[in-house]
């Protein structure tokens, strides 16, 4: 007898639970469960500071690194201590490189496998091409976060007050720069997918009826360590003094990510209206545009360091204290709060990219599902079309389970 | 092991995925996926069975509700290799008391163990191209300090530790600084990764020898740990989750 998981929610990293159930082809009820939360800040609370940065790095196995270098920032916060410049341009590039690897998983091994679907492609020749593209990207940032830090995933080089570690870049820079090449081939081939994507006869499904707000903490010269917490409403960018207000947001629709980050910018450039991102698909386009500019930034920092030597850690001044930081990581602004008393962590909190989204995206997956069901698409396809848009979200669930259809007909 | 295994499965359960990640890292990953030897990965591929496999590699360390979901996995495939150390020894997150996880181990028979947060990828690659072959997978018999570059350790017993954390860079070895470091009593395999970076070893690619608790009183008996330092010491031997360490 063969054994099959009951409609698996696949290409997401982790996976959550969600419940459609339709009635007489009306959304009835759409939940979307994280069933196990790993805890992580229990874990934290009661540990020395100092070891801090090295534990975090276990919350995601896609993005440690920007976990790590929030959790340093929010600790010198604590402690009155600020890391050397050198050191901070270590950690942009860390993060710099962990955007590329983050999304071209997103892109490569799990959202744009739907363009078989949505263009009508050919399966075989799309995953073959998908794979070894995505392979040469995401092995490009290895090898530089291995060359920075130790490895893709762990350990990582930043502590409080720095950096464990300076990286030494030597001449391996040159048969980088070589590769570069090879990989904008792979992101410009991707880009040609992402744009057919409007060519889709599912694509207005996807159209966006209304814009969430935008929250980000990228500067406006795109520093994504130093910035301060911001809201786009429609009209203009907001500071959020205190982060109760986030509270209230957390309530309505709203979005972080790459839309957030590009439409600051965008808006900086005086672009009138920001970006003309009406549909939910082309935010593939907007990750792949991420990466090429953090491939430029990437190199272009290497070269710097190259010849940099210098501080990279300082001593914190105090033993107790509050910190706060927002990292814009690959998924959107990260946010790390942290109490420390006598260098032990009295209470810390993380808010995640994925819980900022979450309310928008369980409003969205059911909205296209009623779409779908509108437009009279059957009830297998209106599930497609939700599990395509899941993927658009890039959530980042670190647990696992299926997706459930009940369906009542 | 033995038999050629021509479908391999990858399966997640409570994890980072970043074990699965580093699968795909590794370097014989593409030859795998090309040839078809990939018949299951939720992850980044769409259908495919578990009655498919010849091995089922897992992510990630397992509720008491899986375990219905364990066995039956466990008796479609053939072989269950358990991946990285929340599946091999529970993980970080079994440190948190109200949520139980435990290593796959503890509720399916498991055929092969391959731990590290994550397992490094020649040990991936190599695991891969054994099953491939039909080939044993062995462990390196050898503990971190022989990959380490700062071998060997000049310390005088007791070692008094004073830190279980380097606070500054070192280019000695971490003991005789009185920093903990588990690397005598750890399996080899990680090229000292987290002690090059300029951390210490947490011990994740599990202990050297069978008998853990034994080489773990060993080691313990040539320390000494100052009061204060004493459950930040208990807290690094468990942070895997090796439960037998608990005393």
């Amino acid at each position: 007898m063969s054994f099959k998981q009951a409609h698996p929610l696949t290409r997401v990293e982790g996976a959550s639970e969600v419940i459609v159930k339709i009635h007489k082809r009306k959304v009835q009820e759409l939940e979307l469960n994280l069933p196990v939360l790993r805890k992580f800040e229990t874990l934290l609370r009661g540990k020395r500071a100092h070891i801090i940065p090295s534990l975090v790095t276990k919350v995601c196995g896609v993005c440690p690194f920007s976990h790590q270098i929030a959790a340093s920032i929010a600790l010198e916060k604590a402690l009155n201590v600020e890391a050397p410049p050198l050191a901070s341009s270590v950690r942009r590039l860390i993060l710099s490189l962990e955007h590329i690897r983050s999304h071209s998983y997103n892109l490569f091994l799990m959202g744009l496998q739907d363009a078989t679907r949505l263009l009508g492609m050919d399966e075989k020749l799309l995953d073959y091409r998908l794979l070894r593209s995505g392979l040469n990207v995401i092995r490009f940032a290895d090898r530089l976060l291995s060359l920075i830090a130790g490895g893709p995933i762990s350990p990582g080089i930043s502590t409080v007050g720095g950096l464990l570690n300076m990286p030494i870049v030597g001449s391996s820079i040159n048969d980088l720069e070589r590769e570069v090449k090879k990989v904008l081939e792979d992101m410009n081939w991707a880009l040609n997918i992402s744009k057919n994507l409007s060519k889709s006869k599912y694509y207005e499904m996807f159209n966006l009826e209304r814009t969430p707000a935008l929250i980000t903490s990228f500067g406006r010269d795109m520093d994504p360590i130093n910035g301060t917490l911001k809201v786009y409403e429609g009209t203009s960018w907001r500071e959020l003094e205190v982060l109760e207000e986030l509270k209230d947001l957390l309530t309505r629709d709203i979005l972080t990510g790459p839309l957030a980050r590009q439409t600051l910018i965008s808006l900086h450039y005086s672009l009138e209206e920001g970006l003309p991102i009406y549909n939910l698909l082309n935010l593939y386009m907007l990750r792949i545009l991420e990466i090429i500019n953090a491939l430029s930034y990437s190199m272009n920092l290497l070269r710097t360091l190259k010849d940099l030597e210098g501080l990279y850690r300082k001593t914190p001044q105090k033993k107790s204290g509050f910190g706060r930081c927002f990292v814009e990581a690959p998924r959107g602004t990260l946010i790390y709060e942290c109490e420390v008393e006598e260098e032990v962590v009295k209470s810390i909190k993380i808010i995640t990219p994925t819980e900022l989204n979450l309310s928008f995206l369980k409003a969205f997956s059911r909205n296209i599902v009623e779409r779908a069901l509108e437009k009279g698409l059957p009830v297998k396809e209106a599930v497609e079309n939700l599990k395509t848009a899941i993927r658009v979200f890039d959530p980042c669930i670190s647990c696992a389970t299926h997706i459930t259809v009940v369906n009542e007909d | 092991m033995g038999l050629k295994a021509s479908k391999i499965g990858f399966l997640q359960f409570i994890g980072c995925s970043g074990c699965l990640t580093s699968v795909i890292d590794s370097s014989v990953f593409r030859e795998l996926w090309n040839r078809g030897y990939v018949a299951f990965f939720p992850m980044i591929k769409d259908g495919g069975d578990v009655d498919d496999c010849d091995v089922l590699l897992i992510e990630g360390s397992a509720l008491k509700e899986d375990e219905k979901l364990l066995k039956k996995v466990r008796a479609k495939a053939r072989r269950v290799i358990s991946i990285g150390s929340c599946a091999c020894f529970g993980g970080i997150s079994s440190n948190v008391k109200e949520l139980e996880l435990k290593p796959i181990h503890s509720i399916i028979k498991v055929d092969l163990e391959l731990p590290g947060c994550p397992p490094p990828e020649n040990l991936i690659s190599m695991l891969l191209y054994a099953l491939i072959g039909g080939r044993e997978f062995k462990h390196k018999t050898v503990n971190v300090c022989s990959e380490c570059p700062f071998h060997p350790c000049r310390a005088k017993y007791p070692i008094i530790i004073r830190e279980i954390f380097p606070k500054r860079k070192t280019e000695q070895c971490l003991l005789e600084e009185g920093i903990l470091c588990l690397g005598p009593i750890t399996r080899a395999g990680c090229e000292a990764k987290c002690i090059v970076q300029g951390g210490s070893c947490y011990g994740c690619m599990g202990t050297l020898k069978d008998n853990s608790l034994t080489s773990l009183i060993d080691f313990l008996a040539l320390l000494t740990i100052p009061k204060e330092l004493k459950y930040d010491v208990i807290d690094i031997l468990n942070l895997y989750g090796k439960r037998e360490y608990v005393f």
